[in-house]
């Protein structure tokens, strides 16, 4: 019994020094959910400047300012891609969004690095966003049933996935009010 | 004594052995555990919560180590450096630099600083225009030539298309003069390794995670969950000890 007990000891004083560190997954390149946008047709990418309306509007949305003078989107036709991040709990998410028609066709979590909420990433999730609109009051249109013991992920995911709706509108609006960009 | 009798007898000895055995085992761990919780119950009132750590010794458990910034890019007066993974602009901070800060330049657009995972574009103000990410490979030198942005990575060069956010493949047999890091000012040093210390890691988290074992890893944290099946084992032997004492009828 005695000696059990010092093992009991033993194992209590032989604590591992594991400091937990963080490590960034990328689940998807740039470029591949480009590709999987644009179902490998080619497109554009292109830059979409902010005035000081549309930071309001994103501050409402996001919760804090959007860090950035200009958006780059990629775009062919209609359809428009966003690669956007926004912080989960603390680490930057990198998610991929494409839109038209006003309304989420796809929806990909490209990086992730915090070291909880990674479910985000899988489709059960993501496949939620397809066909995904904006409302009037610029919320999602539709119920996005969230993860247990990863709500501040969610939350991210979610915020980018109506930020993205938004500046798709922006973009269609600036093109529907330039003759020369319907030629 | 009935053999029933004789029975009880036997275990509540052997009981009380085991009691006596994880008490004196779990003692140390008992008083640490109870103080620290004591603490943490007061975090805020002393101001724990707000408090970072500065101590290098103990950051390092968290994979932290105190970063003192030797070089940087020196564009038009102002000072690119890269900190505990942060692009600086003298003492501001721009956002994440990972993998390095391979070079900071002036260009038409305003100042351009390339880190190993993107590319910065900012007026000449230090106000970010756009950051560019997703470059092929890890970027370890800028340069301009002809006109040009020019990066090199691991395995070649690239040219850096702003207009279209993209890397493209250049010419990796033409020699170049990349821009070399500079010497920061001693001063500047310094501000920048205080700044660069996390705020978000304080003495209020240092105690959470010692109380959950998380200090340690997986294994503190099974140690802490092992306490605490040893303290409810104390917790019943103890009471039932109590119940079956012979004065008592047991």
């Amino acid at each position: 019994m005695k000696t059990s007990f010092v093992a009991i000891i033993v194992l209590l004083g032989l604590c591992g020094m594991m400091p937990a560190r963080l490590s960034a997954e990328e689940y998807m390149s740039q470029q591949d959910f480009l590709r999987d946008v644009f179902q490998d047709q080619t497109y554009l990418s292109e830059r979409l400047w902010l005035d000081p309306t549309h930071k309001a509007a994103i501050k409402e949305m996001l919760g804090h300012a959007y860090v950035g003078l200009r958006v780059r989107y990629w775009q062919k036709g209609l359809r428009t891609a966003w690669i956007l991040e926004e912080i989960g709990k603390e680490q930057p998410i990198t998610i991929g969004v494409g839109v038209e028609a006003g309304q989420i066709q796809r929806l990909r979590v490209l990086s992730f690095r915090e070291s909880r909420g990674g479910e985000v990433r899988h489709a059960f999730f993501t496949d939620q966003f397809n066909f995904v609109g904006l409302s009037q009051s610029r919320d999602l249109d539709k119920n996005i049933d969230g993860i247990t013991g990863a709500t501040l992920s969610v939350r991210a995911v979610k915020k980018v996935a109506k930020l993205a709706l938004y500046l798709h509108t922006l973009v269609i609006k600036s093109e529907s009010h330039d003759p020369e960009s319907q030629t | 004594m009935t053999p029933n009798l004789r029975r009880k007898r036997l275990l509540r000895l052997l009981l009380l052995r085991w009691h006596r055995w994880c008490g004196v085992t779990v003692a140390l761990f008992v008083v640490l555990i109870s103080l620290s919780g004591i603490l943490i119950n007061h975090a805020h009132t002393l101001g724990w919560d707000h408090q970072p750590l500065r101590s290098s010794w103990l950051l390092s458990h968290y994979g932290v180590a105190p970063e003192v910034p030797r070089f940087g890019y020196n564009v038009n007066n102002v000072w690119l450096t890269r900190v505990s993974n942060q692009l600086y602009w003298n003492l501001q901070a721009l956002g994440e630099c990972n993998d390095g800060l391979a070079g900071a330049s002036g260009v038409e657009e305003g100042v351009v600083a390339q880190c190993g995972d993107g590319l910065y574009l900012l007026t000449t103000d230090g106000e970010l225009v756009e950051r560019l990410t997703g470059p092929p490979e890890p970027m370890q030198k800028l340069g301009v030539f002809a006109g040009k942005l020019m990066a090199q990575g691991q395995k070649q060069i690239w040219e850096i298309n702003t207009e279209e956010g993209r890397w493209l493949a250049g010419d990796s047999s033409q020699a170049m003069d990349w821009i070399e890091p500079q010497t920061l000012p001693d001063r500047l040093s310094e501000q920048l390794s205080a700044l660069a210390t996390p705020q978000d890691i304080t003495w209020e988290r240092l105690l959470l995670d010692f109380h959950s074992g998380r200090l340690w890893g997986d294994v503190g944290v099974l140690v802490v969950d092992l306490l605490g099946v040893i303290m409810m084992f104390l917790a019943c032997s103890g009471v039932w000890a109590w119940l079956m004492h012979p004065k008592r009828g047991g």
